[in-house]
């Protein structure tokens, strides 16, 4: 089975710094993986690399055996750890320009979903409050029929019980063959929903394994296991 | 794609400039209706004189804000859907980063060929409306004409030609412009930080490089010298024979001003295209 995504020596420099440094990596598909690491440790540059808004300063980066550009981005459903909509869109146009680009995305399954959180498709998004808006854009993303699905800090920053409804919401509407890549810190609240995991530190993997290897061959949880790995 | 990629484009650029371009169809209405009067064509009172005077200065100062915030908001649409926090959504569109570019290109400079075609409108109404309509009198042909002789004699080139050169001179002038703030722009996303103050710097930093760029070259093909004794030759301190002044050296100097607005919208268009495909830094 060809690797999903695939990094050989990949290395992301700013300036000195350097975010991600000589990362070789490869990740299978069908499987839910968490890129965990603290602040800083390169998640969210390695993320952006992968959807094509950073170029690496070496080293390449494979999404199902091609590089990344229009291909691979037809493949890749990417919520950003922020908001990048024209807030003064309706969610109805949003949901219409997304249909246009993007061939698997689901108007229907983004309807269903506007209709179960209560939000009305007229609204224009400055009128929303910030969950809203998070929501709003998680639907946007988990309504297309994707490959992968990549998910920067989805749970961060909204109150735990809409950690558990955007869980919820991601779980039930994945395509069980399509992978997906969520980025956080929060290990506890996703623990349950991982098949796998990343542990990256200061730019470089310090560890890939399944989450049922930690447990049997390291008699902790996942988040334990965080704990002490990156202990200050 | 590229269909759909000028549909939003447009769709998302329209409503501002269709507010712009509402508020100078309103001025050239409100111009063209006061100018329609007999009274104040003929400045029978100072109030009318003044008010004229007036309609006049603002006119003059729409015509620049026509194309000062058709130009500004079309730089600051690019920056916004392509290095703020709207390109994530524009880079992660399944389609080439060039095509991205290209097409908010090639919008913004249909925006400002409209803006141009809206102000040639608003200028013929107006004369239409001062001269009641007599401008389409048999006098018109026969001065034209006498124009387009003197035109010929003083510049080297018909009437017709001169705006021919004229319009396609203005069009490259705003494809450079336009260039000259987009790769201003892609420059300054590639620092770490204070980008909107990079890309500032850098435009200016352009600019001069631009300016003394075209000086020298001036100064070395001999330029300077031909311009002196052109100008000259048309205020008339000297009187030269056709054929040694404007003439010749106008046809010249458009050929070289051209091969110039073309060369620098090709190095800008090129750094331009390379930092999108290669050195995109949505950090």
């Amino acid at each position: 089975m060809s690797a999903l995504i695939e990094c050989k020596d990949l290395t992301k420099s700013y300036g000195k710094k350097t975010a991600i440094d000589h990362i070789s990596l490869s990740i299978e598909g069908g499987h839910i993986i968490g890129l965990l690491g603290p602040n800083g440790s390169g998640k969210t540059t390695l993320i952006k690399m992968l959807n094509g808004l950073l170029t690496p300063t070496s080293g390449s980066l494979y999404f199902q055996e091609n590089p990344i550009g229009a291909e691979s981005k037809k493949h890749i459903s990417y919520l950003p750890d922020h908001n990048y909509l024209n807030m003064n869109q309706r969610v109805s146009d949003i949901i219409a320009f997304f249909k246009d680009f993007y061939e698997d995305f689901d108007e229907n399954r983004a309807y269903d979903m506007l209709e179960k959180l209560q939000i009305n498709p007229r609204d224009r998004l400055k009128s929303m409050s910030k969950g809203t808006k998070e929501k709003v854009q998680l639907i946007l993303v988990m309504s297309r029929r994707a490959d992968l699905y990549v998910l920067d800090e989805p749970i961060a920053g909204v109150d735990p019980a809409a950690r558990d409804y955007i869980l919820d919401v991601i779980l039930s509407n994945y395509e069980p063959e399509a992978s997906i890549l969520i980025s956080t810190h929060l290990i506890a609240d996703i623990e349950n929903i991982l098949d796998e995991v990343i542990f990256i530190q200061n730019g470089t993997i310090r560890l890939t394994a399944s989450v049922d290897d930690i447990r049997a061959n390291e008699g902790k949880s996942v988040d334990a296991l965080f704990r002490e790995v990156f202990k200050c | 794609m590229l269909g759909k990629l000028f549909k939003y484009e447009f769709k998302n650029t329209a409503k501002v400039m269709l507010l712009i371009y509402g508020m100078f169809a309103a001025i050239t209405l409100l111009g063209t209706f006061v100018l329609s009067w007999d009274s104040v064509q003929k400045e029978e009172s100072a109030a009318l004189n003044f008010m004229l005077t007036a309609l006049i200065v603002f006119y003059i100062l729409s015509v620049f804000a026509l194309f000062i915030v058709t130009y500004v908001y079309m730089c600051l649409h690019f920056y916004k859907t392509m290095y703020s926090g709207q390109g994530y959504l524009t880079h992660t569109l399944p389609v080439k980063s060039s095509t991205l570019f290209h097409v908010k290109l090639a919008t913004s400079m249909v925006w400002m060929v409209c803006s141009m075609a809206l102000l040639i409108l608003s200028i013929f109404l107006f004369v239409l409306s001062a001269s009641h309509g007599e401008i389409f009198s048999s006098g018109l042909s026969a001065e034209l004409h006498q124009v387009s002789l003197e035109f010929e004699q003083e510049l080297g080139m018909s009437l017709g030609t001169f705006c021919v050169h004229a319009g396609f001179s203005v069009l490259l002038s705003c494809l450079s412009y336009l260039l000259w703030i987009f790769t201003s722009a892609s420059v300054g996303q590639l620092f770490s930080q204070y980008k909107v103050v990079a890309a500032i710097v850098t435009g200016v930093v352009l600019y001069f490089v631009e300016q003394i760029a075209s000086l020298i070259i001036m100064f070395t093909t001999g330029y300077t010298a031909s311009m002196n004794e052109t100008t000259v030759s048309i205020t008339g301190i000297n009187a030269v024979p056709a054929g040694s002044g404007a003439d010749s050296v106008f046809p010249a100097l458009l050929g070289n001003t051209y091969i110039w607005s073309i060369l620098l919208c090709l190095v800008y268009y090129i750094v331009c295209r390379v930092i999108i495909q290669k050195h995109l830094n949505l950090e």
